[in-house]
C-alpha cells in the first residue's frame, strides 16, 4: 500500500513527466522559462492550482454530472486561477508582470485537465493529491531547468548575479525556447537509453 | 444500476460549483484591494521620484488623469507633478508592443515646455529589455516605440487647449 | 490602431505560435501530417473570430460596467467552450464526415493557449470588438502559416536521415526554432 502511493507520487517526475513524455504545457515552458526565478514562481504556482484542483474535483466526483464534467473542470479550475491571479497581484506586483499573460493561461495549461480528467476524478482524495503533487513537481523541476540554462546562457547571470562575461542573447529569445527545449529533449533520451 | 439524474438536478450541480468559485474568487477580489492599490502605486511613484527629482509637494499618482492617445484607442496615464499648486513637470505613461514578447510600459517625464526628462521601463516582458543603446536593438525600438507615443500624446494634448 | 496594421502585426511580427509562443501544445501535436494540421487551423479561423467579438462584447458590456473585471477568465472560458460546442453540433448537421475528424481536435480547441490567449490579449489592449474580430482572424490565420510551414518541413524531415539521438521531437523543436528566428527578421518592418 505504501509503495502504490509513493509511486504515485513519483512517477510524474520523471518517468511519466507529463512535459516530456506527453508534451503538455508547453506554452509556459517555452513562453516563461527567460529567468531562473520567474520559471520557479510560474512551476509553484502552477503545482498549487493542479492540486488543489486534482484535490476538489476527487472531492466532489460523485456529484459531478458526467454530461457536463467538463464544463465543471474548467469552472472549478478557472476559480482557483483567478484567485491566485488576483493574490499574486496584490502581493508580489512584480512577478505579476514578469508572468503577464502566461499566469492566466495557466488555466489551459494541458497538465491540470488532463490529470483532473484522467486521474483525479476516478481515484480517491489522498492519491489525486499524491498524483497532482508529482506531475506538478515534475513540470516545476523542466521548468526551473530550462529557466537556469536559459538565463546562465543568455543573460550571463544566476538569479540577477553575474556568472560568465558574456552571452547568447539569443537564448532568450523566442527561437532560444526551442532551442533550449530541444537540448532538454536530448539530453532525456540519453538518460533513458542509459537507464 | 444507478438511476441517472434528471437535467434539472445536473444543472443545478453545475450552477451550485459556478456559484461557489464566482464567490471565491470576489471574496479574494475585495479582500486584496487594498493591498494591490498600494502596490500598483509604488511602483510608479518610485519610477516619478527618479525622474522628476523632488521638485514637487503632491501626490502626482492621485491626480493622474486619463489622456488620448495618438494612434490607438487606448488611453495613456497622464501624472501631473505640482509645487504650490502650479504644474512643473509631469510624466506620462507609454507602451509599446514591439518588445520581444509582450507589453512594456515606460514612464516618460517631460517639463513643462514639453521637454523630455527621461524615461524609465516600469515592467517589461520577461525581463531582458534593458535601456536602449544596449545590445538589445529590438529593444531599444521598443523604447523608442513607448517615448514617441508619449510624445504625440503630450502634442495632442497641448494642441487640445487643455494645460 | 488601423485594421492593417493589426492584421499584419499579428500575423507576421508578433505571430502567435512563433513570437508570442501560445498554442504550442497543438501546434507541435497536430502537425504531424499536413492535412490533421490544416483541419485544425481551418476550424481555427471559423471558430476565432467568433470567440473573440463574444468575448469582447460580454467583457466591454457586462464585465468592466457591472465592475466585475476580476471574473474575466472563468467568463472567457465557459464562453470559448460553449462556442466550441455549439460549433461541433452545427458541423454534425451540416457535414457529419467532418465531424468525426473534429472530434480529434476537441482538446485543442477549447483548452488552447492560443485561442483564450487571443480573447485576453484583446481585452488587455482594450480593442473595440470588430478590432478583436479582426485581430482573431489575424491570429487564426498566422497559427495557420506557422502549423502550414511547420508540417511541410516535418513531413520532408520524416525522410531524412538524421543522428537517431535527433530523431523525433528534438528535430522537431529545432526546426520550430529556426522557423521562429526566421519570423524574427519581421521585427524590424
Amino acid at each position: 500500500m505504501k509503495d502504490k502511493n509513493l509511486s504515485c507520487l513519483t512517477k510524474g517526475i520523471i518517468r511519466e513527466n507529463p512535459v516530456l513524455t506527453m508534451l503538455l504545457g508547453l506554452c509556459p515552458v517555452l513562453g516563461v522559462s527567460t529567468t531562473a526565478a520567474g520559471s520557479l514562481s510560474m512551476g509553484l504556482t502552477t503545482l498549487l492550482v493542479l492540486v488543489c484542483s486534482a484535490a476538489s474535483v476527487s472531492f466532489l466526483k460523485n456529484i459531478i454530472p458526467p454530461r457536463f464534467r467538463l464544463l465543471c473542470f474548467l469552472i472549478i479550475i478557472s476559480a482557483f486561477v483567478s484567485t491566485a491571479d488576483i493574490l499574486i497581484s496584490a502581493y508580489l506586483p512584480r512577478l505579476h508582470k514578469t508572468l503577464g499573460i502566461y499566469l492566466p493561461l495557466i488555466v489551459v495549461n494541458g497538465i491540470i485537465l488532463n490529470r483532473t480528467e484522467l486521474f483525479a476524478s476516478q481515484n480517491n482524495l489522498k492519491s489525486a493529491i499524491l498524483d497532482a503533487l508529482g506531475m506538478g513537481t515534475g513540470f516545476t523541476l523542466i521548468i526551473t531547468v530550462l529557466g537556469i540554462f536559459r538565463e546562465i546562457v543568455g543573460a550571463g547571470t544566476l538569479l540577477g548575479f553575474r556568472l560568465l562575461p558574456d552571452s547568447a542573447l539569443i537564448l532568450l529569445l523566442p527561437p532560444g525556447a526551442f532551442f533550449a527545449l530541444a537540448c532538454l529533449f536530448i539530453v532525456f533520451n540519453r538518460l533513458r537509453k542509459v537507464c | 444500476m444507478k438511476k441517472t439524474p434528471s437535467l434539472f438536478y445536473q444543472s443545478l450541480v453545475v450552477a451550485l460549483i459556478a456559484a461557489v468559485s464566482a464567490l471565491l474568487i470576489s471574496v479574494t477580489h475585495d479582500l486584496t484591494d487594498e493591498a494591490r492599490r498600494q502596490s500598483t502605486y509604488s511602483e510608479e511613484q518610485k519610477a516619478l521620484k527618479e525622474l522628476l527629482g523632488t521638485n514637487f509637494d503632491n501626490n502626482p499618482c492621485a491626480e493622474k488623469i486619463l489622456i488620448s492617445s495618438p494612434d490607438s484607442e487606448e488611453k495613456l496615464e497622464f501624472y501631473p507633478a505640482r509645487r504650490a499648486k502650479t504644474i512643473k513637470s509631469f510624466a506620462i505613461k507609454s507602451y509599446s508592443d514591439f518588445a520581444p514578447g509582450g507589453r512594456m510600459e515606460i514612464m516618460v517625464g517631460f517639463n513643462i515646455d514639453g521637454s523630455i526628462i527621461g524615461s524609465k521601463i516600469l515592467s517589461a516582458p520577461h525581463n531582458i529589455i534593458k535601456p536602449a543603446g544596449n545590445k538589445a536593438s529590438i529593444s531599444s525600438l521598443a523604447v523608442n516605440d513607448a517615448v514617441n507615443r508619449a510624445v504625440g500624446a503630450y502634442k495632442k494634448l497641448n494642441s487640445g487647449g487643455l494645460q | 490602431m488601423s485594421y492593417l496594421t493589426i492584421f499584419i502585426s499579428a500575423v507576421f511580427i508578433n505571430n502567435i505560435v512563433l513570437s508570442q509562443l501560445l498554442g504550442i501544445s497543438p501546434f507541435i501535436r497536430a502537425s504531424q501530417k499536413i492535412s490533421s494540421a490544416w483541419g485544425l487551423s481551418g476550424t481555427l479561423i471559423i471558430v476565432m473570430p467568433i470567440i473573440s467579438i463574444i468575448t469582447s462584447l460580454i467583457y466591454h458590456d457586462f464585465l468592466t460596467s457591472y465592475r466585475l473585471g476580476f471574473l474575466i477568465m472563468p467568463a472567457f472560458i465557459l464562453i470559448i467552450a460553449a462556442i466550441v460546442q455549439l460549433f461541433e453540433l452545427a458541423i454534425k448537421k451540416i457535414s457529419p464526415s467532418y465531424s468525426r475528424t473534429l472530434e480529434n481536435f476537441r482538446p485543442f480547441l477549447v483548452v488552447n493557449c492560443a485561442v483564450l490567449g487571443t480573447a485576453l490579449l484583446s481585452a488587455q489592449k482594450d480593442f473595440s470588438p470588430l478590432h478583436s474580430a479582426c485581430f482573431g482572424l489575424a491570429n487564426a490565420l498566422g497559427f495557420m502559416l506557422a502549423i502550414t510551414l511547420f508540417a511541410s518541413l516535418r513531413e520532408r524531415l520524416n525522410n531524412a536521415s538524421v543522428p537517431p539521438l535527433l530523431k523525433g521531437i528534438p528535430l522537431s523543436l529545432i526546426t520550430a526554432g529556426l522557423l521562429s528566428m526566421a519570423f524574427m527578421g519581421f521585427a524590424g518592418i
